[in-house]
């Protein structure tokens, strides 16, 4: 949950003052999915840094889950931005000597997670630097083999949401699998015996195959 | 975050940048090793010159005529400065009861000729007794007779370059040569023995010390060296020796003695100063390269502003991103001066190689310090730019492009 009253942040730039928030309030409650909108220079940068704990407001009460953020030290803050905040930036800021592997290790190496669990954790991201070499090149078909083989339920259903995305967008998808849930998501199904098709299904659909996008 | 996970990090950060990092490494190793270089020569030096004095004898008194100190001496006394003579020398070898052999010393340069060819050297006048207390070797023929009859006799001990300058490769035993007005017979050839304390030995002539002092028309010796007979008579000798020269010379104290171990320790102390002078030298390199050091963490905290910046929006903190930086300057500081140490050792083996007489070796005190202070000073020097880069705020340091 999260609270904010009457946040107000000013920028002193040279010899005056520039108001970026005025007195902002307002609540969003856990799973919520908020978009902020506005022109540049409206505001919303500065109010994502006051609720990533990246900026402190100049006045008014911003409450994490109860707690006022503003009562914490720096390093009880470094635990809130490592624990509970993602930050996905503007560009990115990927260190550009670390592999995609290790950039995603990173903030588990400073939070001083086992070795094995990173890795274990670093696999699933990798499923989708995976899926993201796979059409870079603008592919008309996409073939994935075992997608979520080395996945948790989870991760997997993640990586599936990313495959059909790309096939709604007018990617041909075809996906080997084990797993019927997955299997049988598909509009076309076939299954396999002896090296020969024995059964094959369709789903009527009105989202046939489309124009790609 | 494990010690192993911070090695690694700081490790890769170092690897990103190869050649900074191998300039300061560099840097650091230069340092290290000319410390450890520098100082091996000057201890070399002290135990070279320990040992050349040691080869001299150490049991040796010497008399200097004339007094180098100030004393309290009322100058009534003291006003008249007596020769130093050779029975004076007689003197000490028969009343001092430690003194062994004895070598009056006679010293002037004189022209000294065979047929056309004509050479200005130094000429020693002495007894027999030189020759066991300056060990001297002889190539061929006999050295100064001994007895006192033979002291005034016109006959002479030649060094091994007056031999070649002067004779060539002819026989010169039994040669007549004339050193000054006078003709004396050469009867021995020393062996080659290059220049040891300042003394050429190879460009000198030997000749009976009675008519040394008739050829430069003295009166008073230039030294007399006593030999005792352990290291342990030195003092009683001293003192045995200074009672007997105020008796003869009516109670003037007005001779000085030298000992070896005086000449050591005086030696010892100027090459001990040596070696410190060296190895503050080289400790103005290794700060240096220890600013080197706070010059390439400084770059690194600069161009890797944006890096720290998301370090912190993910949540690692100040002492963290602290740690990293001084991990990166240890790093730095222990790879350099390991490699700094091997660089010293093998140098000071290529100059024992090349100068086997000269005894360079690198003193323990200096490696642990060189190795001490390397470390030290690159702590020191990352610490400044390990705390700038922990208090960079995480938004400017982001929104640096």
């Amino acid at each position: 949950m999260i609270e904010l009253r009457d946040i107000e942040r000013d920028f002193l730039v040279g010899e005056s003052v520039v108001r970026a928030l005025r007195g902002v309030s307002l609540a969003i409650p856990d799973g919520d999915y908020c978009s902020i909108m506005g022109p540049s220079g409206s505001g919303k940068s500065t109010l994502l840094n006051i609720l990533g704990c990246l900026d402190r407001p100049t006045s008014g009460t911003y409450r994490l889950d109860g707690v006022d953020v503003a009562s914490l030290g720096d390093d009880a803050l470094s635990a809130i931005r490592g624990h509970r905040i993602g930050f996905v930036f503007q560009f990115y800021h990927l260190v550009p000597r670390l592999t995609a592997a290790a950039n995603v290790e990173l903030p588990m190496v400073f939070a001083g997670v086992e070795r094995r669990e990173r890795a274990e954790r670093v696999s699933h991201a990798l499923a989708s630097v995976a899926l993201a070499r796979a059409v870079v090149m603008g592919p008309s078909v996409l073939l994935a083999d075992e997608p979520t083989g080395n996945l948790d339920s989870a991760a997997g259903a993640e990586i599936v949401a990313l495959l059909e995305g790309m096939n709604a967008r007018g990617l041909t998808l075809i996906v080997v699998t084990h797993d019927p849930d997955i299997g049988r998501r598909a509009r076309h199904r076939l299954r396999l015996v002896d090296g020969a098709i024995a059964e094959e299904s369709r789903t009527a659909s009105a989202a046939a195959p489309g124009s790609r996008a | 975050m494990s010690p192993r996970d911070l090695l690694a990090f700081s490790a890769g950060a170092l690897r990103g940048h190869r050649l900074r990092t191998g300039l300061s490494l560099l840097g650091v190793a230069i340092g290290v090793a000319s410390v450890v270089l520098l100082t091996s020569l000057g201890e070399g030096a002290r135990l070279y010159v320990t040992g050349e004095f040691s080869s001299l004898g150490t049991n040796l008194v010497i008399v200097l005529p004339g007094k180098t100190e100030t004393t309290g001496v009322t100058p009534f006394i003291s006003g008249v400065t007596h020769d130093l003579t050779v029975e004076d020398a007689e003197a000490i070898l028969r009343r001092v009861r430690p003194a062994r052999r004895i070598a009056p010393l006679a010293f002037g340069t004189a022209p000294v000729r065979f047929g056309e060819r004509s050479r200005d050297v130094a000429v020693i006048g002495t007894t027999a007794d030189f020759l066991g207390v300056r060990r001297i070797r002889l190539q061929s023929g006999r050295y100064l007779p001994g007895g006192e009859a033979a002291r005034g006799q016109k006959v002479c001990v030649i060094g091994a370059k007056v031999q070649t300058e002067l004779f060539g490769g002819r026989n010169p035993l039994g040669e007549s040569v004339r050193i000054g007005p006078e003709r004396f017979r050469v009867i021995g050839v020393m062996a080659p023995r290059g220049v040891s304390i300042g003394m050429d030995l190879d460009d000198m002539v030997q000749i009976p010390v009675t008519a040394a002092l008739r050829l430069f028309d003295q009166s008073s010796l230039f030294r007399i060296l006593v030999e005792v007979g352990s290291n342990a008579e030195i003092p009683a000798a001293k003192a045995a020796i200074e009672a007997l020269l105020r008796e003869r010379h009516g109670g003037a104290e007005d001779v000085t003695l030298l000992t070896q171990d005086s000449v050591l320790a005086t030696f010892g102390r100027i090459l001990g100063l040596l070696t410190a002078a060296l190895a503050g030298i080289a400790a103005i390199s290794l700060t240096v390269a220890g600013l080197g050091i706070m010059n390439v963490m400084l770059v690194a905290v600069s161009e890797r502003t944006r890096e720290i910046g998301l370090l912190k929006a993910l949540g690692v903190t100040g002492r963290q991103i602290v740690a990293v930086f001084l991990v990166e300057a240890a790093i730095l500081s222990t790879a350099g001066g390991a490699a700094g140490l091997a660089a010293a050792f093998a140098g000071a083996g290529i100059l024992r190689h090349l100068f086997p007489s000269f005894p360079v070796q690198p003193p323990a005190w200096a490696v642990a310090a060189a190795v001490a202070v390397s470390l030290f000073v690159g702590l020191l020097f990352g610490a400044m730019p390990a705390r700038r880069a922990a208090r960079l705020d995480p938004i400017r340091a982001l929104a640096r492009r």
